[in-house]
């Protein structure tokens, strides 16, 4: 029978069951019940939950802190993973290149002090940064 | 030998030569933070705050160690931590090896919805679930419990991605070969492919160890009385009570010091599995 095979096997069921059942409760259920509250006015103690449709959201979209909180967000992701991979990557390959292929272990030397000079650099830049940002929230 | 021969010898020896300055540089860049650890420990306050740092006290006091053991109960924090990181380890083994089993070697089509589902709650924050996974916790009457440390952390996405390639990696012939001998699904999980993907078990288990071992903000969340505290949070109410607001370092830098110890213990044992199994994985890679 043709549902029958869309289903598969029934133990295969059995087997993801130890995974998704608190995968639903501790991952899926908190997703959509928070969804759900976000359109409510609920102080946690309070029995009644008031609809407000997207009122919240539109308070959140006037809050300057979001923006702040945000932007901080990006700029510490695109920050941390931009230099890291393709910095990373090509500085390796160039070392790979000059020191494995070719034996050239000056050119290879260095290429390794100017990634200690630019990680030296990026992370005393980084902790200025994060300092600022931190003291002024 | 030729000049050639010699020339290319120099050169190989330089290369080496560099290569260990830069490996060992890089050790002591990442270890030192832990000696400074153990170092702070052992010295008096005011050898802490010198001005041109001592690098070792003069005169240890190795009784640092057992004041700041006494002085909160780490024992039990410790036990804490153990307990429930083990109980979490071993549940999420279990659980994502019987997953990813059945997403990759069972006739399953939902499988496939199931795994992009997965995947992409992945990528979602998990602080955003930190207010309802609260409210749903305490519903359940598990706020305060071993039991909802526990379970709220019994399964791992990242776990069940991981182990789910390491799975895609044993040959199907295999799979194929135990069920013609007669091997249930049950048998072919556990005396197939788990021992085939110790590698990739262990480091996972690892991992979420020191994890579970080190989580902070989660636990701290659900669990309001002091005897059910993780260590991280141990530590932490340690520093603000009897640390008395970070003006004993020493005492502080002492309890930081045997809060790592597990895990330094852990990986010691794990390190020959990790190099074993390493090979192991290489050798079922046709």
């Amino acid at each position: 029978m043709n549902w029958r095979k869309k289903l598969g096997e029934p133990q295969a069921y059995l087997y993801c069951l130890p995974a998704l059942v608190p995968y639903t409760i501790f991952w899926l259920a908190p997703m959509g019940y928070v969804m759900y509250l976000s359109f409510m006015e609920w102080d946690f103690i309070n029995p009644v939950r008031e609809f407000v449709g997207i009122e919240n959201y539109v308070k959140l979209f006037q809050d300057q802190k979001f923006y702040k909180a945000l932007r901080v967000s990006l700029l510490f992701a695109l920050g941390n993973v931009i230099p890291c991979l393709a910095g990373g990557l090509l500085l390796a390959l160039l070392l790979y290149e000059s020191a494995f292929q070719r034996f050239e272990v000056g050119e290879a030397s260095s290429v390794a002090v100017v990634m200690i000079v630019i990680l030296a650099i990026i992370s005393s830049l980084s902790m200025y940064v994060s300092r600022r940002r931190i003291h002024y929230v | 030998m030729n000049a050639t021969a010699v020339l290319y010898k120099t050169k190989r020896w330089t290369f080496t030569a560099i290569k260990y300055v830069l490996v060992i540089a890089f050790c002591v860049i990442m270890a030192f933070p832990f000696f400074w650890m153990v170092s702070n420990a052992l010295k008096t306050n005011d050898e802490i705050w010198a001005v041109p740092p001592v690098l070792w006290s003069a005169d240890p006091s190795w009784s640092n160690f057992i004041e700041a053991w006494n002085a909160a109960p780490f024992g039990l924090y410790m036990f804490n931590s153990v307990f429930t990181a083990t109980s979490i380890v071993v549940i999420q083994l279990i659980n994502s090896s019987m997953i990813s089993y059945a997403l990759t070697h069972m006739r399953f089509p939902p499988g496939r919805f199931i795994l992009v589902m997965i995947i992409v709650t992945y990528m979602l924050p998990v602080s955003a679930t930190y207010l309802s996974g609260y409210v749903i916790l305490s519903r359940m009457g598990l706020l305060d419990t071993y039991a909802g440390l526990i379970i709220s952390n019994s399964v791992t996405i990242f776990g069940i991605f991981l182990l789910r390639q390491a799975f895609l990696q044993v040959p199907k012939e295999m799979v194929e070969a135990a069920k013609v001998d007669g091997c249930g699904h049950w048998r072919i999980l556990w005396y197939i492919m788990v021992p085939l993907t110790r590698s990739t078990l262990i480091v996972m288990g690892l991992l979420s160890f020191i994890a579970m071992y080190n989580n902070y903000f989660w636990p701290m969340l659900i669990t309001k009385n002091p005897k059910l505290q993780l260590v991280s949070a141990g530590l932490r109410s340690f520093f603000i009570e009897g640390g008395a607001y970070g003006l004993k370092w020493p005492l502080i830098m002492a309890a930081s010091t045997f809060t790592i110890l597990p895990l330094v213990i852990l990986f010691l044992i794990a390190q020959k599995w990790l190099i074993k199994g390493v090979n192991s994985a290489q050798s079922i890679n046709k």
